[in-house]
């Protein structure tokens, strides 16, 4: 064993160890069944741990070795999902009270099997935001998932569980979605690295769906290699899902050493000026610092693609819940009822123009695309705020926190670009603050090399100091 | 060519609320009232956002699903 913890060892260090037999699959099981009943309680990240199954599985590995055989890139790696992924024989609660009563899956969504089949081993479900429409990791339900930083401070959200989780080194990999933010805003406020792949790329066959025209899957890791072995494993086209575009594959694992050496990068500017954020400002320095940054490029029609976004979001998800709405409606959280009762009534007009700005934008950034081949931008605003907090501050105006923790990121996915957020720790708090490494469309590969030239000069998920002496386990 | 689409700068969110909740069938409970009304001020701002880019107005291509990029 290294110096690092056993909990935050890597997912590939892990799977070599297990191939190497210097321990089985059932004993890294084992650890971390022990280690989530004695770290979940304080930061509430899983709601289903699914521990029979996960023993099952890990015999299963540890068979397969002994014969000799190769159970895959990810063997004995435990992973864990937000809980809008179906599991099998689990109910589906996407976060709310209402899904409490549906029936459980009859199978698994597409990407539990697709990491299953890469020979990782599924531990439970994480908590999440209601419907995934939430930016801060509260939970009137199931109660707030908090951030193993700082037990007072949020954890980001939607994908709550899943950063809390991965950070706290109980979840060597998790999976998220991503329709405004919610992969980005927790790997930022967590201090972990996330993928939020291109639209289209990963299936979201078997997921509870948000905003069909903006939802996205993806990984969450503690280091660059999980995350590219992890998504490599999961592409590949799926008819189930009508988004999911028949791609190529890449090989991302195999460019992550590439360096970043003939790529053209810039820090992105006009709306994603940072002079009103510090902490986020902080950040970017830092990774343009480390990568010799100093261009700056504007993203024209920034503001207006957010806004397009936020109606998209608004009213598909209003559209989706009406239903719920009119015969459940006291069963929501208020907060996000009152988003979707809102959304409910908005005219049809101000949805169809909201999807020509979003291809008006899209068209005005993918011509950037000729100038450059990635962009810098912050990931958050600010590190983790307290629970309970209500306002941020923008140009010196106060504004409802809860929708503007993705005020970075909600530009981004409007248009489906891949992005891959990396730590950086703010040095007046202490917490981490991430950074969006942004490519074209299709390019996971780009983002994960820069992200990992970035790693490698030293921006690395740090164990989390909100978790005390739990850490030493 | 036709102008650029424009929203009313007088927008009742209240009144909106009132006539149009009835009409989705939803009931807007006092708790709720406040905040969705603040909420439908918002989304008017932003709609107000989208309405001030200048399109093509004797278009309308919506495609049936996002493609996110038109190169390989």
């Amino acid at each position: 064993m290294s110096e690092t913890p056993p909990s935050f060892r890597s997912a590939h260090q892990i799977a070599s160890d297990i191939r190497r037999q210097e321990y089985t699959a059932t004993d890294v099981i084992e650890y971390f069944i022990a280690r989530i009943a004695e770290i979940n309680p304080a930061i509430n990240a899983y709601t289903e741990i699914t521990a029979q199954r996960a023993r099952e599985k890990a015999q299963q590995i540890d068979q397969c070795i002994a014969r000799g055989e190769d159970p895959g890139p990810l063997a004995g790696v435990p992973f864990a999902v937000k809980n809008l992924f179906d599991i099998e024989s689990v109910v589906t609660l996407a976060g709310s009270k209402i899904n409490a009563d549906n029936a459980p899956a009859n199978k698994d969504a597409v990407l539990i099997q697709r990491m299953e089949n890469a020979g990782a081993i599924l531990l439970g479900g994480l908590n999440m935001g209601e419907y995934a429409y939430d930016f801060t990791g509260e939970n009137v339900h199931h109660g707030n998932c908090l951030n193993p930083w700082d037990l007072s401070r949020m954890s980001g959200g939607s994908s709550s569980g899943s950063g809390s989780a991965t950070a706290a080194g109980i979840a060597p990999i998790s999976l998220g979605s991503d329709t405004n933010g919610s992969i980005r805003v927790p790997a930022s406020l967590c201090g972990i690295f996330g993928l939020k792949p291109t639209y289209g790329r990963l299936p979201r066959s078997g997921s509870y769906p948000f905003c069909d025209s903006l939802d996205h899957l993806g990984p969450l890791a503690r280091n660059t290699t999980d995350l590219a072995l992890s998504f490599d494993a999961m592409q590949g086209h799926d008819a189930d899902d009508h988004a999911c575009a028949d791609k190529p594959r890449l090989n991302t694992y195999a460019e992550l050493s590439k360096g970043i050496d003939g790529l053209r990068i810039a820090r992105a500017g006009g709306y994603f000026a940072t002079s009103d954020f510090p902490q986020a400002e902080a950040a970017v320095d830092q990774v343009c610092a480390i990568l010799g940054v100093d261009r700056v490029l504007d993203i024209p029609g920034a503001a207006e693609g957010r806004a397009a976004a936020f109606l998209i979001t608004n009213m598909e998800s209003s559209a989706l819940h009406l239903s719920r709405l009119q015969t459940r409606a006291q069963d929501y959280d208020p907060d996000t009822r009152d988003r979707f009762l809102a959304g409910a009534l908005l005219p049809a007009a101000w949805y169809i123009r909201a999807q020509q700005v979003r291809h008006w934008y899209q068209q005005q950034v993918l011509a950037l695309f000729d100038q450059v081949d990635v962009l810098i931008a912050p990931a958050t605003p600010c590190s983790a705020p307290r629970t309970g907090e209500k306002i941020l501050h923008i140009a010196g105006q106060p504004q409802p926190l809860r929708p503007n923790l993705g005020y970075f990121t909600q530009p981004i996915s409007a248009i489906g670009l891949p992005v891959c957020v990396v730590p950086t720790q703010d040095n007046s708090t202490g917490m981490p603050v991430g950074v969006q490494i942004i490519a074209a469309p299709w390019r996971e590969d780009i983002c994960l090399r820069v992200a990992a030239h970035l790693e490698k000069l030293g921006l690395q998920a740090a164990i989390p100091t909100g978790i005390g002496g739990n850490t030493a386990r | 060519m036709p102008p650029n689409s424009k929203l009313s700068d007088a927008f009742d969110a209240r009144a909106y609320l009132d006539f149009t909740a009835p009409l989705a069938g939803l009931e807007i409970n006092q708790d709720s009232h406040p905040e969705v009304v603040k909420l439908l001020n918002t989304t008017y701002a932003m709609a107000k956002m989208v309405y001030s880019v200048p399109l093509d107005e004797n278009t309308i291509e919506l495609a049936a699903v996002f493609t996110p990029c038109a190169k390989p």
